[in-house]
């Protein structure tokens, strides 16, 4: 009896298995933020003297990283000559070597403090603070109804001389203009 | 034919004397009970391991070059990683959330903030069950009610292995551990589960599962102690490779004895030790293998109360290991697993060695866009060997049994707010053949804050060992001529004839979010049982012998009807309470000539009709917590027991608090009460313990994390 009902399962399975559906990759919401920030760094440019062969992000505070997220992200190249180095610093760290900040939720009281210093020091800020992007920072990462999405602030890149590529505003769900003016 | 506890095996103790390994004692060993050791069956352990290990790398050649590459996390565009639903704890509960069941989930942070120190305990906090402990290593836990020391109507899996008892179908819940800071959740199902998990399944299912490795990389140090218990854990994790992650883990306890209603020493202090490990390797990013493996060993002190108080020590020995192999397919994912366990546990009636065999499969898959299909299919076999005495009799003394199962469940979404699941279970035991176990579950969510669900259920609890091959002697009148010819004996008797008990379960629930800050689950439920254990009388007259005997006969049935209810509230974000509430209520009658009421009021008496419970977690500034539990358990009104033992289970309320402090990232420290309102109080009357009283308890414990 179970081999006949085993057999016709199996025939069952190969033949529904052909069609097509969704997938659901297994993946904690840290590893999507760092996936998120990986790309981001492909898509911004530095000025000149800060051109390294490093891309450092430098996560400050309580990082929300796991292990698993720093691990896919860490040694990745985000061009042909450049390469993304996670760093985890604590408040008090030198922020001049790193393109990239994530500002952690723990930060949310030094926020205007590491705003100021990121951007005269050229880098890019990042952070998953609730209202982010509109504060000032440059891009804020935005927990839509269990999907990621993202805003600019123009005006926090212009600050710190970095560009964004017009295909991360193409994509992101809100741009803030060098007037604080919500474009979309 | 009497043999002494003591004299059984040579050695007792260590995992260290596989010198003299002897195979022989594999399933099919010729007749005659050889010396349950454990050191043979440790052997055993290695051979079969190796074995699997083999057969699985076999397959998993073939896996590998079958799947195609696939992107991870840091090869996903934009737009991909936009369309990712995210995997979090809010989701894994909305995930439950979805399900036409009644499910509750405990979080790590639930567990933690608990202040418990071991599996039952952190189970106190669900709703719908009862935890009631019986000494200081027995509990009697239960998921709509039928509770005893050897609960039988209930699935308990670890990382998806049984770990549920074959010879009583109840759980050793002493032998259940793991470290507690390396769970990731607790699922509790209650209500019948056996469409998906099978026999047992009957009113509920607890289901606890591990970190993958990944996310306990590092190391981990806990250490309590108290006025009652002490105890520690150590864990480390790694990588392996570039694609594997590993941790390893030993853990030991030691328990004082209770005190017992005479408020005498209740000779119940035990220790425990184990270790184990888990690695997890990822083969593609479709395909990940996992290998755990876990080592327990426990022994302490018991009273039996069987006809007076007679002090015990008992100890148990497991070993398991366990293979798992997963593959995502393109709408879907299966897996297939495989365990071996062993268990030996030494006690007062019977030695018992328990060798577990279970492989299985399962595909998940969607089916077109309104379909999602579950299928599996299982074996199991369980190799026993019993030692019986002190009036214990198993006949035949070794068995095995094999136990093949099916399974197939699809979920039909009728449209986008109504989805219809329906499946149904077929299995094959040795000791009732044939069982079918369908239900029909129907979910209504018009929206995202409101759902209800209803559903039609059939579940079995198969005949175990015991109910089929046990006699027990309850009493011996030698014959004293002229007066008594004859010599008489009084036992109880197992039945090869005992069929399965039955539930069909009638169920409903509704789960509202009324605001961002408050949710509500409400289940309710109908049970009818049929074909529950009873007894019927029966004389046999032989030459110089009267046996006078109770006979076990599916001669119960009855219903079972109650409710629980629980809400979610934060108050504020960093204070959150949550109330809950059970009803529940059991009848039973007696049929086919079954004639034992005892049964049936023991049935009926062993939960409480009301249990209530309300938990605040705060969180204050300089990262303090301070985490207040109480408990309003009912009376238990097991008649049939407690005129036995003369102990009441009378209503109680505990209360439990905990504060916690982390003055540093890497450190925890925390100060738990348990039971702060009583000296002590007994929670449950088993019929072969002696019940101890639950003491008030107070524990300090530090975690160091790095």
């Amino acid at each position: 009896m179970i081999p006949k009902w085993g057999m016709a399962l199996f025939a069952l399975w190969v033949v529904i298995d052909g069609s097509a559906g969704a997938e659901d990759l297994d993946l904690h919401e840290d590893e999507v933020k760092a996936g998120f920030v990986y790309n981001f760094a492909k898509f911004v440019e530095w000025p000149e003297d800060t051109a390294h062969a490093y891309v450092n992000l430098c996560i400050v505070g309580d990082s929300p990283f796991g292990f698993a997220a720093l691990k896919a992200i860490d040694g990745r190249r985000v061009t042909q000559d450049k390469q993304l180095v996670t760093k985890l610093l604590n408040k008090s760290d030198d922020l001049t070597a790193c393109q990239i900040i994530f500002i952690a939720a723990s930060e949310r009281g030094n926020m205007a403090q590491l705003l100021k210093s990121a951007h005269q020091q050229h880098t890019l800020t990042v952070s998953d603070i609730e209202g982010f992007a509109q504060a000032g920072g440059a891009i804020g990462l935005v927990n839509a109804d269990g999907k990621i999405r993202f805003a600019i602030n123009l005006l926090a890149a212009k600050d710190a001389g970095v560009l964004i590529s017009s295909r991360l505003l193409a994509l992101a769900m809100i741009v803030y203009d060098e007037h604080n003016i919500p474009l979309k | 034919m009497l043999r002494r506890p003591d004299g059984a095996c040579a050695h007792k103790t260590g995992w260290d004397s596989p010198a003299s390994g002897d195979a022989s004692r594999a399933p099919s060993a010729p007749a005659g009970i050889s010396e349950p050791c454990f050191y043979k069956n440790n052997t055993m352990v290695i051979m079969k391991n190796t074995l699997m290990l083999t057969i699985l790398s076999a397959s998993l050649g073939m896996a590998i070059a079958q799947a195609a590459p696939e992107a991870e996390v840091a090869d996903l565009s934009l737009e991909e990683l936009m369309d990712i639903k995210i995997y979090s704890a809010a989701k894994k509960e909305q995930a439950m959330a979805d399900t036409a069941a009644a499910a509750f989930v405990i979080s790590q942070e639930d567990i933690r903030r608990s202040g418990a120190t071991s599996i039952p305990e952190a189970l106190r906090m669900v709703p719908g069950v009862q935890v009631a402990q019986i000494n200081a290593h027995d509990w009697a836990i239960a998921i709509r009610g039928f509770n005893d020391r050897f609960s039988n109507k209930l699935l308990v899996m670890i990382d998806g292995r049984t770990v549920y008892s074959p010879l009583f179908s109840g759980t050793y819940w002493s032998a259940q551990d793991v470290v507690l800071e390396d769970i990731d959740r607790i699922e509790v199902i209650r209500g019948p589960g056996g469409t998906m998990w099978g026999a047992n399944a009957v009113n509920g299912v607890i289901n606890i599962r591990t970190k993958h490795s990944k996310y306990t990389q590092g190391g981990l140090v806990s250490a309590y102690g108290g006025n009652y218990q002490d105890g520690g854990a150590v864990r480390y994790g790694g990588e392996l490779g570039t694609e594997g992650t590993y941790r390893v883990y030993a853990k030991g306890k030691h328990h004082d004895d209770y005190l017992n209603a005479l408020g005498q020493d209740a000779h119940d202090q035990w220790n425990a030790g184990q270790g184990g490990f888990r690695a997890d390797y990822k083969l593609t990013p479709k395909d990940g293998l996992s290998f755990s493996g876990d080592m327990m060993e426990m022994a302490g002190d018991e009273t039996i109360g069987l006809r007076s108080a007679i002090d015990n020590n008992m100890s148990q020995r497991t070993a398991n290991a366990l293979a798992k192999l997963t593959h995502q397919t393109e709408r879907g994912e299966w897996y297939l697993q495989s365990f071996y366990s062993s268990d030996e546990r030494n006690g007062y009636s019977i030695n018992q060695l328990i060798d577990t065999f279970d492989i299985e499969f399962q595909h998940n898959m969607q089916a077109g866009k309104r379909n999602a299909m579950t299928w599996g299919l299982g074996y199991r076999l369980v190799a026993d060997e019993l030692s019986d005495f002190n009036g214990v009799f198993f006949s035949p003394a070794q068995r095995t049994t094999q136990l093949f199962s099916l399974f197939l469940q699809d979920q039909f979404s009728m449209t986008d707010q109504l989805k219809l699941t329906v499946g149904s279970k077929l299995e094959h035991n040795d000791y009732s053949g044939f069982e079918y176990e369908p239900n029909a579950r129907l979910l209504w969510k018009p929206n995202e804050n409101h759902s209800t669900w209803t559903s039609v259920s059939r579940a079995v609890r198969t005949p175990s060992r015991g109910f089929h091959d046990i006699r027990i002697d309850l009493y011996r009148i030698p014959a004293m001529p002229p007066f008594l010819p004859n010599a008489t004996v009084g036992s109880i008797v197992g039945d090869a004839g005992f069929k399965s008990e039955e539930v069909t379960a009638f169920e409903w629930g509704y789960r509202g979010q009324m605001t961002q800050k408050l949710s509500f689950d409400i289940a309710a439920f109908y049970n009818i049982y049929d074909n529950l254990l009873s007894s019927y009388p029966k004389v046999v007259q032989s030459p110089g012998l009267t046996q006078n005997l109770s006979v076990m006969v599916n001669g119960l049935e009855g219903e079972s009807y109650g409710a629980e209810l629980y809400a979610n509230w934060k108050v504020t974000d960093s204070w959150r309470l949550q109330p809950g509430y059970t009803w529940l209520t059991v009848d039973t009658r007696t049929k086919n000539n079954a004639i034992d009421t005892a049964l049936g009021l023991k049935i009926e008496g062993s939960n409480p009709q009301h249990q209530f419970s309300i938990r605040s977690q705060l969180s204050l500034p300089h990262n303090i917590e301070f985490d207040t539990t109480v408990y309003y358990v009912d009376n238990l009104s097991n008649t049939a027991v407690t005129q036995n033992t003369g102990v009441n289970v009378a209503n109680y309320t505990r209360l439990d608090l905990r504060l916690g402090w982390r003055p540093l990232k890497a450190l925890e420290l925390s100060v738990t009460g348990q039971n702060l309102l009583d000296d002590r109080h007994p929670e449950f009357v088993a019929d072969d313990l002696v019940t101890s009283q639950i003491p008030r308890s107070v524990y300090g414990k530090a975690v160091v994390a790095w």
